[in-house]
């Protein structure tokens, strides 16, 4: 069995979730056990907009698209939806 | 000379949110694969198969999913798609209404061009799920009954569905009458349509939890190319709808911004239209996770099936089955109760920037008063009532 990824919420009151590697966010975390609320689900909408500190792939086209978009300024920007989990990574919530 | 005209694309970001939606959207329109999926659906080429994970079957985890054969419990699993879709067109046929009064709204608007194109856009596809919705759900239960239970007859936008189906004559009456108002209004109104979205956005969002769920079992299946063919409906339909989320998101949130602040009656008519949303969605159904169904309005089509040769049941055994399923804790009503606090939780994170809002609506309290308990009470005095009333067929 692979080895868990730890995805934390710095500076909130959630809990640590570990997943297995690969694991789609959107089908884990809820608004209920983390501060990301998961809208299309898709890429698109920008809903699930975070900043995402880890060691993981870098963004797909479509996705980099968006971002350039929604948060052209934060290099760690992603969408919660689209990230391929690889590895530890610390979640923060961007405020639009 | 400088332009005191007020344009949509001064404001570049929101602009570029509704381009890059219009263009994929268009890209990735599902419209032909929808309409040839629907075109190729017999139902016995997929009649002993799941078409969605198995918790989303209908009455799952209640004493009814318990003692059913493998064979009814794919049934409930058909009859779920069914019922969940049905309930789908129904809000179809009230987004394709509202899209035209809205993109009327918005006509005020400079550049308005982009937006109504994607409404436009979006209401075709909505005919192309309809289409597809009734073809397979109408061939499944004359296969199954030989009748039609949760799939109804085409109706305009302002007909009640079976979420209010105990409602009385002066109640439907009322609701068509504000339906039609507010469709007046918002045509002359950009706040109003843009607010429409809000309205729109919460929808769409509950719908994204379980749509999200459906399609996963399409895309996760070993054989896509012979998967059913309803699992492959779920996944463009969750899609195609994942734009009209976005659609809804971009013009509930930043356009209205761009707007001047709403006016008394406006915020008025925008808390109303808000606050009948969560009395719609004040319900959940121990029958359908997911659908916040009013489970009384279920009975008698609950009854029908219960009743037909795939459960064959006796009226006694028919309602005793549903005393238990309707009236007493189960898992599935549980597992109902939780994506209503889900949703609940996702609305108000939705709407928590919009400030012309009531406390009532940013807090969602009325749909947060709801319970297990007052569920039960609700059941335990509406199934009297069912009993009394409803004889040997």
């Amino acid at each position: 069995m692979s080895e868990l990824c730890i995805i934390s919420f710095p500076k909130t009151d959630y809990s640590p979730i570990a997943l297995q590697p690969h694991q789609n966010l959107s089908e884990h975390l809820t608004i209920q056990n983390s501060p990301v609320l998961f809208g299309c689900r898709t890429g698109i909408c920008g809903t699930c907009l975070v900043e995402v500190i880890g060691d993981i792939a870098p963004p797909q086209a479509d996705e980099q698209e968006m971002l350039d978009t929604l948060a052209p300024h934060n290099p760690n920007a992603r969408l919660a939806c689209q990230v391929e989990l690889t590895a530890n990574v610390e979640i923060h919530k961007i405020e639009q | 000379m400088e332009t005191t005209i007020h344009k949509l694309s001064d404001n570049p970001t929101t602009y570029r949110k509704l381009q890059i939606n219009h263009t994929r959207n268009k890209q990735q329109d599902h419209t032909a694969l929808m309409d040839e999926a629907a075109a190729n659906f017999r139902y016995k080429d997929c009649q002993d198969e799941y078409w969605n994970p198995e918790e989303f079957s209908l009455l799952y985890g209640t004493p009814l999913w318990e003692q059913s054969t493998p064979h009814q419990r794919i049934i409930l699993n058909h009859l779920y798609w069914v019922a969940y879709y049905s309930q789908i067109v129904s809000a179809e046929i009230a987004t394709i209404y509202f899209n035209q009064t809205s993109a009327a709204g918005l006509y005020a608007q400079e550049d308005f061009r982009l937006i109504c194109d994607t409404l436009d856009l979006e209401s075709s596809q909505e005919r192309a799920h309809i289409n597809a919705f009734r073809t397979i759900a109408k061939q499944v239960e004359q296969a199954l009954f030989g009748e039609l239970i949760f799939t109804y007859p085409m109706r305009g936008p302002f007909t009640e569905t079976m979420v209010y189906a105990d409602t009385n004559a002066l109640k439907t009456w009322w609701k068509k009458i504000q339906l039609q108002y507010f469709g007046l209004i918002s045509a002359n109104n950009t706040f109003l349509a843009c607010q429409y979205f809000t309205v729109r956005g919460v929808r769409t969002l509950n719908g994204k939890l379980v749509q999200h769920k459906l399609s996963n079992y399409y895309q996760k299946h070993p054989h896509q190319y012979t998967a059913p063919i309803p699992a492959k409906i779920s996944y463009y339909h969750f899609l195609d709808e994942s734009f009209h989320f976005n659609s809804s998101t971009i013009l509930s949130h930043d356009v209205i911004a761009c707007l001047k602040p709403p006016t008394k009656f406006e915020r008025l008519v925008a808390n109303l239209g808000l606050l009948g949303c969560q009395r719609d969605h004040f319900h959940f159904s121990a029958a359908i996770n997911g659908i916040f169904w009013y489970d009384p309005a279920l009975y008698t089509k609950i009854y029908r099936v219960l009743r037909s040769p795939i459960f064959d049941m006796s009226e006694r055994d028919a309602k005793e089955m549903m005393r238990r399923c309707f009236t007493q804790e189960s898992e599935g009503l549980h597992r109902s109760y939780l994506t209503h606090q889900e949703a609940m939780q996702s609305y108000k994170v939705y709407v928590e920037k919009l400030n012309y809002l009531w406390r009532r609506n940013l807090e969602m309290s009325l749909m947060g008063s709801n319970s297990i308990s007052r569920y039960l009470a609700t059941q335990q005095s509406a199934f009297r009532r069912f009993e009394q009333h409803h004889g040997e067929d």
